[in-house]
């Protein structure tokens, strides 16, 4: 070591020469770990394009093994959907966790999970297109699945049983949807099937659940394990005495239903019906629509004279 | 008393220096606590008994000279301090990370030899940043980078749409849509001298007129930097339904230099069976209209498949703007000038042309 070449004295001037050995000389992990940071879309379109280095990194199964597509812009449901699929197949086999927005389907999920069994982590948030049926089927071939999230889907408590059935391993389940102030409509279908089927819970999320005070016991009763249980917006809980104890004194952190949301990534507001505002039906008046204007232009460009914005029309 | 016996203690550790050598030859030495943030550097004190002596420095990673060490030892002994506050921390990083993409490459590269993890981030993160968003040509610029991929390797897009058929139908298909369009746009000019579209139209361009004047889409480029904002998401499902809706309108708007014209071209040719029939005018094709666009190569499953997700779409809609029908009520008149584009005038009153 001591003998060693003097390796170039990092000032800006004297950095021009052996410059593609210094980038070469990166190691690949360190490599991938930046590229890997500008996401998936980027990593296909642009990053595997610079140069030979990058782009044999960028086909590394390595770079593919966590998939990140939440954070999308607007060129269209079909289009991510299909990078998805590449992006999938990159990963060939590896794919350890995948966490998507918007745009996944049954056929998306069923993909996904025919060439991805050691999928750990699956995660997936307002993806309309999604099925109860679609769902249980995919995770049915996912039996290492130890996270899932499926916030603002349609997921039946039916669903979540054969999925809890399908997944011994299962440490942290995030449902969360829409908060209801009024009308009361309750309903434990979630709870008892997470207290039926996820005796492994460490996490519960279910932000926004109409479950009632007998379901929350039942979720107790059933996962001995809970370290953390949100319950943010559960407006048919009445967390007090014996219950409010006995969920303190197993779980380390508990979120009452009406505790701050100021650290929830969604959109928390509430959809309260009798407000004396009748227009006001999707609490939209109080709502900044604006503020979270990345996720709603799934199949829009205003930029790319190739593609149609009315594509979805037809 | 304790006081001091902390201050002889923080002396006495002050005092012992581990022993380095950096890449370029240099003896440098640095204090034992900022030593015990770098494993590899504590094994070797530990196992190898080295570096308690000028004379027996530890050799660091050839990734790592006397002034990236330099600035390596600084970032630690920021950090080590315990009572610092997060925005403390962070906005000293911010500060710390400025500097040029090669230098930011040789630190991260030297971060990681050292296992300083919490740096390989910082710089990891901040040379994606750099890259973020940019075009090829400047992040080889930027990163001096060698063009050396074949023609064909660059062309290896997942945005060549030509290999899927389904994608070239649908391109297809709306190219020959609005072709379609502007013919009848034409010969409905010739028959007729103004056409006056009103109600849920309206209600639309009001939203998006009348309404929050953000709503207004933006370019690409201030989409990207949008990414880096803190992200909220929309939850109702009625909600984004309401935006996808508004914003393509605004986006027919916006985009296009036709813009309105096309707005309401498109609308017309959606069939939205489910919607009540006051909307039918707008929504329901011409008749004639329909030979026009049915394309002979098109399969029957996929016009099905395409007639479903409109009326699905359609659905989505309805159910939304019964809810937000409330929301404006000044009608908004379209009128077609004579030579095929549209006018658009609002109308505080009530009925007139």
């Amino acid at each position: 070591m001591a003998s060693s070449s003097p390796s170039p004295s990092p000032s800006p001037t004297a950095m021009k020469e052996g410059e593609f050995a210094n980038w070469a000389e990166l190691p690949p992990e360190l490599t991938s770990s930046i590229l890997h940071r500008l996401g998936a879309i980027e990593v296909v379109e642009t990053a595997q394009k610079v140069c030979r280095s990058w782009r044999r990194v960028c086909k590394d199964p390595s770079m593919w093994r966590r998939i990140d597509m939440r954070n999308l812009g607007d060129l269209g449901d079909t289009y991510y959907e299909k990078l998805c699929r590449h992006a999938v197949d990159l990963s060939r086999g590896e794919l350890v966790e995948i966490n998507l927005c918007h745009f996944a389907t049954d056929s998306l999920l069923s993909y996904i999970a025919d060439s991805s069994s050691n999928l750990r982590s699956l995660k997936v948030a307002m993806c309309y297109e999604i099925t109860s049926e679609g769902l249980t089927e995919a995770v049915s071939k996912l039996p290492l699945l130890e996270d899932l999230e499926v916030s603002y889907c349609s997921v039946s408590g039916e669903s979540l049983k054969a999925i809890g059935k399908s997944c011994p391993n299962l440490k942290t389940l995030k449902k969360n949807c829409v908060g209801y102030k009024r009308p009361r409509d309750e309903c434990d279908d979630v709870a008892l099937a997470t207290a039926e089927t996820m005796p492994g819970l460490r996490h519960l999320q279910l932000f926004g659940d109409r479950l009632t005070d007998a379901g929350l016991n039942a979720i107790l009763d059933g996962c001995p394990n809970l370290e953390h249980l949100d319950l943010r917006q559960c407006f048919n809980l009445n967390l007090v005495g014996d219950l409010e104890k006995r969920c303190l004194e197993r779980i380390k952190v508990v979120r009452r239903p009406n505790d701050s949301v100021h650290d929830y990534p969604f959109d928390a507001t509430v959809n309260d019906v009798s407000s004396s505002d009748e227009d006001d039906l999707y609490g939209l008046s109080d709502v900044d629509i604006m503020s979270e204007d990345e996720f709603y232009y799934d199949d829009l460009s205003d930029d790319n004279s190739d593609f149609d914005p009315y594509e979805y029309y037809y | 008393m304790s006081e001091s016996y902390l201050a002889i203690m923080k002396r006495e550790m002050m005092r012992s220096f581990i022993w380095v050598k950096t890449a370029d030859g240099s003896i440098q030495r640095m204090e034992q606590e900022i030593a015990m943030f770098f494993p590899m550097i504590c094994e070797e004190v530990i196992y190898k008994g080295v570096g308690t002596s000028k004379n027996h420095a530890i050799s660091l990673p050839q990734q790592v000279n006397q002034a990236i060490f330099s600035l390596i030892l600084d970032y630690c002994r920021f950090h080590k301090v315990p009572g610092r506050s997060n925005k403390e921390r962070k906005s000293y990083d911010q500060k710390f990370i400025r500097m040029d993409s090669n230098m930011l490459r040789g630190l991260a590269s030297a971060a990681d030899s050292l296992q300083l993890k919490p740096l390989v981030d910082l710089t990891c993160r901040t040379l994606a940043r750099t890259i973020e968003g940019k075009p090829l040509e400047e992040i080889r610029e930027i990163l001096n980078l060698p063009d050396d991929l074949t023609e064909e390797e660059k062309l290896e897009p997942l945005k060549n749409t030509m290999d899927d058929p389904g994608i070239r139908l649908l391109n297809r298909l709306n190219a020959k849509k609005r072709k379609e369009l502007k013919e009848r746009e034409r010969l409905k000019n010739v028959e007729v001298e103004e056409h006056v579209v009103e109600r849920s139209l309206d209600d639309l361009i009001s939203f998006i007129n009348g309404g929050d004047p953000k709503v207004v889409k933006t370019s690409k480029g201030k989409k990207k930097n949008k990414k880096k904002k803190d992200k909220k998401i929309v939850s109702s499902h009625g909600k984004e339904g309401a935006e996808d809706f508004h914003d393509k309108e605004s986006h027919g708007l916006h985009s296009k230099q036709q813009g309105v014209e096309e707005t309401v071209s498109s609308m017309r040719a959606v069939e939205i069976p489910n919607l009540p029939s006051t909307e039918d005018d707008i929504f329901t094709p011409k008749a004639g209209s329909e030979d026009g666009y049915i394309d002979d190569e098109i399969d029957p499953v996929m016009k099905e498949m395409l007639d479903r997700e409109v009326e699905d779409f359609a659905r989505r809609l309805n159910s939304n703007w019964v809810g937000s029908r409330g929301q404006e009520r000044r009608p908004v008149r379209f009128s077609m000038n004579g030579n095929g584009t549209t006018r658009r005038h609002i109308d505080l009153s009530s009925g007139h042309s």
